[in-house]
C-alpha cells in the first residue's frame, strides 16, 4: 500500500472506521474518486471486517446471554476489588478498644456472673478468705483448698458431622421417575471431575416422558 | 547341601509371606462391603438476582455453579444442610425447612460404588418430584433440583460416603 502517496494507510483506516473529521473525510473521498487502487484497498478492508464479524458472531452465539451477564459481574467484582485495594486502610483500633467492643454487648451479664462467682467463692471457702494483697502474705498463708466447682455444661453450638470435601464423580442413573413433571439428566464437566445434575422442571410432562 | 536347605527354608517361609504381603498391597480396593453410609444433604437456592458470588458454605460447588448450565442464576444462598446416617435398606428422611422431604436409602455397593435410592417430595404433592436409583463413587455428589421455591429455584446436593 505504499502507492498511497497523498492519503496514508492510517488516514484510510480512519476513514473506513468513520473517525475522520469532515475536512479530512472530504479529502480522502476526493482522492478515492481518482485512485482505483485506493478503492480496492478500501474494499479489502470491508471484506476483512465482514469475515471477522461473522466469525465472532458465530462464537458469541454459542454462549448464552446469561453467561455474558455473569462475565460482566465477574469483571465488576474484579474492578471493585481493585478499587478497594487502593483505598487507604482504616486505622487498626487498639487492643483495649477491640476488647471493649467484644465485651460491650455482654457487659452487664458478665459483671453479674463475676459478682455471683466472687460471693460463691467466699461462702464455699467458709468465709476464711483473707485478703492477700501482698505476695509475702499470700505465701505465708496455707494454700486454701480450691473449691471444686463443677464445670458448667459447655454451650457449644451443634456442630454438624465433619464431611470431607466431596469428589466429583459422574453418577450412573439406573432408574428415574419425575412424578408427572418434566426432567432431564445433565452433566457438568469440570477440572475436579464430572458431576451429574438431575434437573426437575416445573412443567408437567407429556405422556411417555415421565420415566427412564 | 546347605544352600538347598536355605533355599527350601526361604521358599517355605518367605515366599508365602511375600505373596500375602503382595496381595494385601496389590489389592487396596478389596475392603469389607459397605454396611452404612453417611450423607450430607445441602439445600440451596439459586436466583436470578445477585452479584454472582458463591457463598463460603457453597464453595465446594463453585465449579458447578459457575458452569453455563447455571448461568441463568446470579444469586446462590444456602438454605440448610443436614446429615443423615443410612443403614443398608433403611431409609433416612431429611425433612427440610424448605418444605421438601428427601428420603435416602443405601441399597448396597456395586462395582465399588455406592448404590443409593433418592426420593424427593414437595409439600402438597402426592407424587415425588424425583424418584431415582443411582450408583456413584464413594464421596461423590449428585445434584438434584430446579423446581421453583421462594424467589428462585431450589437444588439439593447429595453427598454420601460409605462406611464399612
Amino acid at each position: 500500500m505504499t502507492r498511497l502517496a497523498k492519503v496514508t494507510e492510517e488516514q484510510l483506516s480512519a476513514y473506513f472506521d468513520g473517525e475522520l473529521d469532515p475536512g479530512e473525510r472530504a479529502q480522502v473521498e476526493q482522492w478515492l474518486a481518482r485512485d482505483a487502487a485506493g478503492r480496492a484497498t478500501l474494499a479489502e478492508l470491508g471484506v476483512m471486517r465482514d469475515a471477522i464479524t461473522v466469525s465472532l458472531d458465530a462464537e458469541a452465539a454459542k454462549v448464552p446471554a446469561a453467561r455474558f451477564e455473569q462475565i460482566w459481574d465477574e469483571i465488576d467484582r474484579a474492578l471493585d476489588r481493585e478499587t478497594a485495594a487502593h483505598l487507604p486502610a482504616a486505622p487498626v483500633p487498639s487492643l483495649w478498644a477491640r476488647m471493649l467492643g467484644v465485651l460491650r454487648p455482654a457487659w452487664v451479664p458478665v459483671a453479674a456472673v463475676a459478682g455471683v462467682a466472687a460471693i460463691a467463692i467466699v461462702f464455699v471457702s467458709g468465709g476464711a478468705v483473707t485478703p492477700t494483697n501482698s505476695p509475702e502474705l499470700a505465701a505465708s498463708n496455707p494454700t486454701p483448698t480450691s473449691p471444686v466447682v463443677a464445670p458448667a455444661p459447655a454451650l457449644v453450638p451443634e456442630v454438624e458431622a465433619v464431611f470431607p470435601l466431596p469428589e466429583m464423580y459422574e453418577a450412573e442413573i439406573e432408574r428415574i421417575e419425575f412424578g408427572g413433571k418434566n426432567g432431564r439428566i445433565g452433566t457438568i464437566e469440570g477440572k475436579r471431575g464430572t458431576t451429574t445434575v438431575i434437573w426437575v422442571s416445573d412443567e408437567d410432562a407429556a405422556p411417555g416422558q415421565r420415566s427412564l | 547341601m546347605t544352600s538347598r536347605i536355605l533355599a527350601s527354608a526361604l521358599s517355605a517361609f518367605l515366599f508365602p509371606a511375600l505373596a500375602l504381603g503382595g496381595l494385601s498391597l496389590a489389592s487396596p480396593e478389596v475392603r469389607a462391603e459397605v454396611k452404612s453410609a453417611a450423607c450430607k444433604v445441602t439445600a440451596f437456592l439459586a436466583s436470578k438476582d445477585g452479584d454472582g458470588s458463591i457463598p463460603e458454605d457453597l464453595k465446594f460447588l463453585e465449579e458447578q455453579l459457575r458452569d453455563d448450565q447455571f448461568a441463568a442464576f446470579k444469586g446462590f444462598r444456602l438454605l440448610e444442610a443436614k446429615t443423615l446416617k443410612l443403614g443398608l435398606d433403611k431409609a433416612a428422611v431429611a425433612a427440610l425447612q424448605s418444605s421438601f422431604t428427601l428420603r435416602l436409602s443405601l441399597l448396597g455397593e456395586e462395582e465399588s460404588k455406592l448404590k443409593l435410592h433418592a426420593n424427593l417430595m414437595a409439600a402438597g404433592r402426592d407424587k415425588p418430584l424425583v424418584d431415582t436409583a443411582y450408583k456413584i463413587d464413594n464421596n461423590g455428589v449428585l445434584l438434584v433440583g430446579g423446581t421453583r421455591h421462594l424467589d428462585g429455584k431450589v437444588f439439593f446436593a447429595i453427598h454420601c460416603r460409605g462406611e464399612g
